[in-house]
């Protein structure tokens, strides 16, 4: 059965359109981003703390060029987390814009 | 309403979770008057930590530098009293309340990015201040064992390592029963300290005098070099000043502790809090700027290469050296003595300063477990610690240091940083200074961790132990109420008030245009889903959603009439957990159990979940349930909730 009361919404103008698709595909590259960089962090950070690890256990020598990879991965995995961090919030503007632009046209 | 911390289970709970504190901003609020001190007694506390470098610096800069020692000390002596003075000044002037440079940096930056910035600034801190309190206990160490009162009656006392985890577990052991006077002993133990040293360093500066031969080697030593093939040539003085600025960096720890002048602001007495903290920084670099130079000057000068080497009577220990062979082993032993306790307490002091920043964060976003705001496990786990980072580097002093400078250097930058913007962003001519100092200090902390990696892996992994840590605490807690306090306008108690005659229903909404249509369709919509009787008056409740990173906060509620619709609006970090602390506010108000009213979010559950904890909202109706359900364990008292549609 369907439900009896309905919002009745005004024409939709193809700006608005236009502006709510560009919102839509903004979100999606800026989650595309956060799921690669967090990816990458995930990874560089794995290897960074393993490879840190038998270090500091001794299983690894020092100043070897496997120890200096690890440091830069274990460095590197900073900026790329605060660049996550930056997608995320993109992401969530562009979703809130989205809404925004809906709400205005009673969608 | 707040969220009180669970009542104990057990005695060891209870004496785990003594005296835990809420902090509602980064920094602890002190009554007027309570526990301050003069400005002066309060550098002595900074200064157990600032000066007891002394027990080791001379030695240090020897290793890294050389002849070149004296010259590199002044660098760094230069880059105190022109670089970190005006930064820490300035921080100072900033952060009254003792916030430091990561809480200006916090601000600077938005939400996940601002706090992702704190937990890597805090894993640097761990990284100083832990390594201060195994590096000071392991040179505490090293002046006990080579004590020739110890080497001649106790010679079982003779390696460093378990000395050293003796002395980390006698300071855990204070600090779990508990430490109260610290300034006191901190004023004790910093004038006898530097007195003796003052004595040792005018001892010095009489060898040398009566000696002048010393000095005319070391010249001959400063301004010749040997090339390759043995043959030696003159070294001009801007050679010297060119090779002292590229080793200066190794010899970075001679600034360790003057970092924390700051943290101790609160304690100073008011008034001109500000201008007190900037005489005690400039006291205290100044106080230590003499001493550095002079104990860098005569050691070099007095001591021979050969007992600053591995097995050396003045490795570790450069200063304790010169007053056994020139002042006799009494007044010797008594240098050791004090040097030992100095040590001691600047391990203490970190401690004590660990245990003030960990809560100011951590808890305060969420991320860390309820027990982190005590101060007794967080000893037992930064013990366990301080035992590993010992065992790691068995107990050496000298390999310690690269890695407690990254953690020194890495903080006095970022407050370089914290000082440049905030100057750039109000436009004082001033900020090209900072920017100087700001270069200075990054290549200084660049070439220190090339040189020695050691200090970014442990922070590292500090840092990426603080964050997986913080993410998972924050992941478990995000379901708590998470609101501590309700504030109603006139017109909220009024509607709430005129609710309270029949069953309180509170229908939720996310605000479209926020016009009479949008309610009435709202409320038909509503009553059908969920067979809500016409004649039941409904309150609206709409939750904007504000910060998703923050994770406790207060809820300001305002009561809006639109066409005859009460609404009750507010914002909040998160949207269920607003939901749920309004529904047991109001029960507890009225003595009633309020019903709430959702309806189905169209999506897949899993990653509404991710969005609830990400950016605080997904599928309200079951989070908010589940949150009422942690809150109130009995379901004959747990608001009610409908979900139609």
């Amino acid at each position: 059965m369907m439900k009896t009361v309905a919002h009745i919404a005004a024409p939709i103008s193809p700006e608005s359109t236009q502006i709510r698709s560009a919102h839509r595909k903004s979100a999606i590259r800026w989650k595309i981003a956060l799921l690669t960089s967090l990816a990458m962090a995930s990874v560089t950070a794995v290897i960074g703390i393993v490879i840190g690890l038998f270090e500091l256990l001794g299983l690894l020598a020092n100043e070897t060029d496997l120890s200096v990879i690890g440091t830069v991965l274990l460095v590197s995995t900073f900026p790329i987390a605060m660049f996550s961090a930056h997608c995320l919030e993109k992401a969530r503007e562009a979703q809130r814009a989205l809404r925004e632009e809906c709400r205005r046209n009673n969608l | 309403m707040s969220t009180a911390v669970k009542p104990a289970k057990s005695w060891l709970r209870h004496w785990m979770m003594k005296g835990v504190r809420e902090m509602d901003a980064p920094y602890q609020k002190v009554a007027h008057g309570e526990h301050q001190h003069p400005w002066w007694k309060i550098m002595c506390l900074t200064g157990v930590d600032y000066f007891s470098t002394l027990g080791y610096q001379p030695g240090i800069a020897f290793a890294a530098a050389g002849v070149l020692s004296p010259i590199a000390t002044l660098i760094l002596v230069l880059l105190t009293l022109f670089g970190a003075l005006p930064i820490y000044a300035r921080v100072a002037a900033e952060s009254p309340h003792g916030q430091g440079s990561i809480s200006i940096l916090e601000t600077l930056l938005s939400r996940w990015k601002g706090k992702l910035l704190v937990l890597a600034l805090l894993g640097f801190v761990a990284t100083d201040f832990v390594i201060t309190i195994t590096l000071s206990a392991a040179d505490a160490a090293e002046h006990i064992i080579h004590n020739p009162f110890i080497e001649e009656h106790f010679s079982f006392i003779h390696h460093p390592v378990p000395v050293t985890l003796f002395l980390i577990l006698s300071l855990a052991a204070v600090f779990l029963k508990g430490f109260k006077e610290a300034i006191g002993i901190a004023v004790f133990l910093v004038i006898v300290y530097l007195a003796l040293n003052f004595i040792v360093i005018l001892t010095g500066v009489y060898q040398i005098s009566v000696n002048p031969a010393v000095l005319s080697n070391w010249r001959d030593a400063l301004f010749t070099t040997t090339t390759l093939s043995g043959a030696t040539e003159p070294r001009s003085l801007l050679l010297i000043i060119g090779l002292s600025l590229l080793v200066f960096p190794k010899l970075a720890l001679g600034l360790s502790g003057f970092e924390t002048g700051v943290a101790v602001m609160p304690l100073i007495k008011n008034p001109n809090r500000i201008g007190n903290t900037r005489k005690l920084l400039m006291s205290a670099a100044l106080i230590m700027s003499f001493f550095l130079v002079c104990s860098s000057f005569i050691t070099s000068v007095l001591i021979p290469a050969a007992e600053f080497q591995e097995g050396g009577k003045a490795q570790g220990r450069a200063l304790a050296y010169l007053a056994h062979t020139h002042l006799g082993d009494m007044f010797g032993t008594a240098y050791d003595t004090s040097t030992i306790l100095i040590l001691w307490f600047a391990g203490a002091s970190a401690l004590a300063g660990l245990l003030n920043i960990v809560p100011r964060y951590l808890p305060r976003y969420g991320m860390a477990p309820d027990w982190a705001r005590a101060t007794r496990p967080l000893v037992i786990v930064f013990g366990i610690i301080c035992f590993a980072i010992t065992l790691f580097f068995n107990a050496d002093v000298e390999a310690q240091g690269g890695a407690y400078a990254t953690g020194v250097l890495v903080l006095m930058t970022s407050a370089a940083v914290a000082v440049t913007i905030s100057s750039w962003r109000r436009r004082q001519t001033i900020k090209w200074a900072f920017l100087l100092i700001t270069a200075v200090f990054a290549y200084t902390t660049i070439t220190n961790i090339v040189e020695r990696p050691d200090g970014i892996k442990i922070a590292g992994l500090f840092i990426l132990t603080i964050v997986i840590a913080s993410f998972i605490s924050r992941a478990l807690r995000t379901t708590e109420l998470r609101i501590e306090t309700i504030e109603f306008d006139e017109h909220a108690r009024q509607f709430i008030s005129e609710m309270v005659e029949g069953e309180i229903r509170i229908v939720t909404n996310r605000r479209e245009e926020g016009k009479l249509s949008e309610y009435r369709f709202k409320e038909h919509e509503k009553r059908i889903d969920n067979h809500i009787p016409s004649t039941d008056p409904i309150l609206f409740y709409e939750v904007e959603l504000g910060d998703a990173s923050e994770f406790k906060g207060k809820l300001k509620i305002t009561g809006i009439d639109v066409g005859g619709y009460r609404i009750l609006r507010t914002r909040s970090a998160a949207v269920p957990n607003a939901i749920a602390a309004l529904l047991i506010h109001l029960r507890d108000m009225t003595g009633k159990i309020p019903h709430v009213y959702f309806g189905w979010s169209e999506g897949n559950p899993i990653h509404y979940l991710i969005r609830y904890i990400l950016f605080g909202e997904g599928d309200t109706a079951p989070v908010t349930r589940e949150i009422l359900r942690q809150a109130e364990p009995d379901p004959e008292l747990r608001p009610s909730v409908h979900v139609g549609g």
